[in-house]
């Protein structure tokens, strides 16, 4: 004979103690944030876009390809980071993907182009906000590297940290902010920069400025996801 | 899935189950430091064989499927890796509420350890049915085992589990 479902544990009816009825239920609404997600969606990066092949083909390659450089896009994807607490720990970097080992036979993933919406020369030319979009595209610094400082936090940490800091220190923000064009000049997280400098100015009630720095990063970032946040400003 | 109907996207699949896969690899044993990668892995492979999903389960059903081969396998990685020790959930929780401050991340911390404590089989039928709300014909049907083994390995994983929550309530009043 079938049995029937037994009333859960959340249930009282079950006899679980109350404690261990609260565990679940907390494990019920333990949910991700906004911030896992977009680290995961960074990892991912192009296979998400449409297109993306999936299947055959060599190039075991493509997540790291792919992964760093879309990191930006996915962290302030839908503009969520300003609305997250700031209890988060700061976001590790994506790490290489271990090959899935679930299902041997199956041929690996195809190399997908990466997704990145910006032109390769935007990041450089975000380099100064007070400069010349133009002269700061001649950088010749390797993309993504450190400029200066050796003991630099990583790139996706300090803007973390920059991005914590907004909600109560506008200025510690803005200036991590420009420590960021300073020490990564041809960093993958200059959309994200902007964005969390714009929000910065437009708390320190440096309207005009924002709108400047929000007029040039829509010239340099036609397509960026983060522009449809940043048109809206936060209350 | 009809041959007329296009499928989820990737995109589609991942913004509507990603929190949901993210979750269940939690609950089903994967260390917080390795959830990211481990929820990457599973959108990978859902990447390859989602133009052969073709519905007839649900598409969480499928999902928690993938979810259980990765979370197994990352397991068998990791004993292999570090031979790690039975854990031990009474100190696990002691450990967990001195260092959260927060008390969901702690009830989470202490629901992870507890469910630590059960076997693989027994845990996944409990996350299914217990935390997931999965009804239990599912459950054997992803787990891909007879009903009555589903049964009874949630049978066991229930007692097992309110004989450690009870011994950690003595454990506080004493």
């Amino acid at each position: 004979m079938i049995e029937k479902d037994p009333p859960p544990l959340t249930d009282a009816s079950s006899g679980a103690p109350a404690s261990l009825r609260a565990l679940l239920e907390a494990g019920q609404r333990d949910v991700p944030n906004a911030f896992d997600i977009a680290r995961v969606e960074a990892k991912l990066g192009a296979l998400l876009e449409p297109g993306a092949a999936a299947t055959a083909g060599a190039g075991s390659g493509v997540l790291a390809k792919v992964g760093l450089a879309t990191l930006g896009g996915a962290l302030l994807a839908a503009g969520v980071w300003f609305s997250m607490s700031a209890e988060r720990p700061p976001a590790p970097g994506p790490k290489q993907l271990p090959a899935p080992s679930v299902e041997p036979s199956t041929p690996p993933l195809v190399a997908a182009p990466p997704s990145v919406e910006a032109p390769s020369g935007a990041p450089e030319a975000l380099r100064s906000a007070e400069s010349d979009p133009s002269a700061a595209a001649q950088n010749k610094a390797p993309k993504g590297a450190p400029a200066s400082r050796a003991a630099a936090l990583p790139e996706d940490a300090m803007l973390e940290q920059a991005r914590r800091a907004l909600g109560s220190d506008p200025r510690r923000a803005l200036a991590l902010t420009r420590e960021h064009e300073t020490t990564y000049p041809g960093g993958v997280l200059a959309q994200e920069r902007e964005v969390i400098a714009i929000e910065a100015l437009r708390r320190l009630g440096r309207a005009d400025e924002a709108a400047r720095r929000l007029e040039r990063f829509e010239r340099l970032f036609p397509q960026s996801a983060h522009r449809r946040k940043l048109e809206r400003p936060s209350k | 899935m009809s041959a007329d109907a296009p499928g989820p996207t990737l995109r589609q699949v991942f913004d509507e189950h990603a929190a949901y896969v993210w979750r269940a690899l939690r609950h089903l044993g994967a260390p917080e430091g390795e959830v990211d990668d481990l929820v990457q892995e599973v959108f990978v492979v859902v990447h390859r064989r989602l133009p052969s999903f073709e519905g007839r389960s649900s598409l969480r059903t499928w999902l928690y499927g993938i979810c259980l081969r990765v979370a197994s396998d990352f397991r068998r990685r990791a004993r292999v890796r570090y031979e790690r020790s039975v854990p031990d959930p009474a100190k696990d929780l002691a450990e967990a509420s001195s260092l959260a401050p927060d008390e969901r991340a702690q009830a989470r911390a202490q629901l992870r350890d507890l469910l630590a404590a059960l076997d693989d089989d027994k845990r996944e039928v409990l996350v299914l049915y217990e935390i997931e709300g999965v009804p239990m014909i599912e459950v054997a049907e992803i787990l891909g085992c007879p009903l009555q083994t589903a049964y009874s390995r949630l049978h066991a994983a229930r007692a097992r589990l309110i004989a450690l929550a009870e011994e950690q309530e003595k454990g506080r009043k004493s």
